[in-house]
């Protein structure tokens, strides 16, 4: 495994969006990375990278 | 008398699936049928198999504007992913063969535009794919109860697609599945890693090899079962994606975007295929061996004509196959350079 592999949670606080709940972001690689349980229960991760980014990953 | 795999009755009633070796079970421990995955041994042919009933009320082919997997639009139908954008997203399976505590199944949705492929993305985007696939089998990898990580992708209504939407499937096995097993086998009937030697043996005679660049290498193999089929394979012996450095990441998207672009050119059509990346097990007496590379099954022979699996290959275990490797590679290697 090489360093830059590691999961990096950052600092920001936990919050509630819409009955689901969010997880501060990480950071994996050159990815930005979300998650997310939906309201069924599953997990769901929305990934973001640098030189692609459009989206934010913010919920309706 | 019924056999199962290892069953933990109450714990988990509506994710419950059988791990490992079996055990012999009485009528009365067989679980019931709803809302549960079931493994059981094949004695006869020394494989498992899996019950995951609840994926026959899976979505199927659903019309563009009720695509699970499009994004959720403001005052839209709701999808699997309520974003109004996104990026690449995954997410644990709604209809799964495998759930926790064993195993896992998530599907990787590789952009929030309905139409486009693998080879359509932007490299930026494929290169995103590769590090998303890189940290799931690192999450996936790290459980206890996961010994094989598997992500791939089924392409067209050939081989099984419900979803058209751009995306491929991860499945986090609680056992080592048959066929990377034949993979480790291989590597101790060749006395060293079976993937490096065929690929040195692919380089060195190079009528099949079909893509090339400076750390991956495609090819049709010598002994090729499906009339089209390409091993997409990292030059330096690198058991998963996790020891592959970000240059090698890049060259993997590279390739197997060279590829999938080729495959639609070849017969001028969206070529259907099963696509597997083989990595090392995760856990298990195969743990931290292999080496990665990503195979792609193609069931069309022509145009027009797909190859079934019939008696021989079901009953015998035998492909029989009307196409000669060197001459499809051939065809493929001319369809890559005309769609680069």
């Amino acid at each position: 495994m090489t360093p830059d592999s590691e999961p990096e949670p950052s600092c920001d606080p936990p919050s509630e969006h819409d009955g689901r709940r969010e997880e501060p972001p990480e950071t994996f690689g050159p990815l930005t990375l979300r998650r997310y349980v939906k309201d069924d229960g599953r997990a769901l991760i929305l990934y973001t990278h640098p030189d692609t980014g459009h989206a934010e990953g913010s919920l309706v | 008398m019924v056999w199962l795999g290892r069953i933990l009755a109450g714990a988990c009633p509506e994710r419950l699936v059988g791990a490992g070796r079996p055990a012999p079970l009485t009528d009365a421990q067989v679980p019931t049928r709803t809302g549960m995955s079931e493994l059981r041994y094949h004695e006869l042919r020394g494989e498992q198999v899996v019950y995951a009933i609840d994926r026959q009320e899976r979505t199927f082919l659903p019309a563009a504007e009720h695509c699970p997997l499009c994004p959720t639009r403001p005052g839209g139908e709701p999808t699997e992913i309520p974003a109004p954008a996104f990026e690449i997203a995954v997410f644990e399976n709604r209809f799964p063969a495998f759930a926790s505590p064993h195993g896992a199944a998530e599907v990787v949705v590789y952009t929030d535009s309905h139409t486009g492929s693998l080879g359509t993305l932007t490299h930026e985007r494929a290169q995103a794919l590769m590090w998303v696939w890189r940290h799931r089998y690192a999450e996936l990898g790290a459980r206890a109860d996961v010994e094989y990580v598997f992500i791939f992708e089924n392409r067209g209504v050939e081989v099984g697609v419900t979803l058209h939407h751009p995306h491929g499937q991860i499945y986090a096995y609680p056992f080592l599945p048959p066929v990377p097993a034949a993979e480790l086998a291989a590597d101790a009937r060749l006395g060293g890693c079976a993937v490096c030697e065929l690929s040195a043996r692919e380089l060195s005679d190079g009528r099949r090899v079909v893509y090339e660049n400076k750390h991956v290498v495609v090819h049709v193999p010598y002994a090729a079962r499906w009339a089209y089929e390409a091993h997409v394979v990292m030059r330096a012996h690198r058991t998963d994606l996790l020891e592959c450095e970000p240059a090698e990441l890049d060259a993997l998207a590279a390739g197997l975007q060279a590829l999938v672009r080729g495959y639609d050119a070849l017969f001028d059509r969206v070529f259907p295929y099963v696509m597997a990346v083989h990595q090392a097990p995760t856990g298990g007496a195969g743990r931290g061996r292999g080496h990665v590379h990503v195979e792609f099954y193609p069931p069309l022979r022509t145009a027009e004509k797909l190859k079934y699996l019939a008696g021989s290959e079901q009953g015998a275990g035998t492909f029989i196959s009307d196409t000669l490797p060197e001459e499809s590679a051939l065809a493929l290697r001319a369809a890559i350079g005309d769609a680069t």
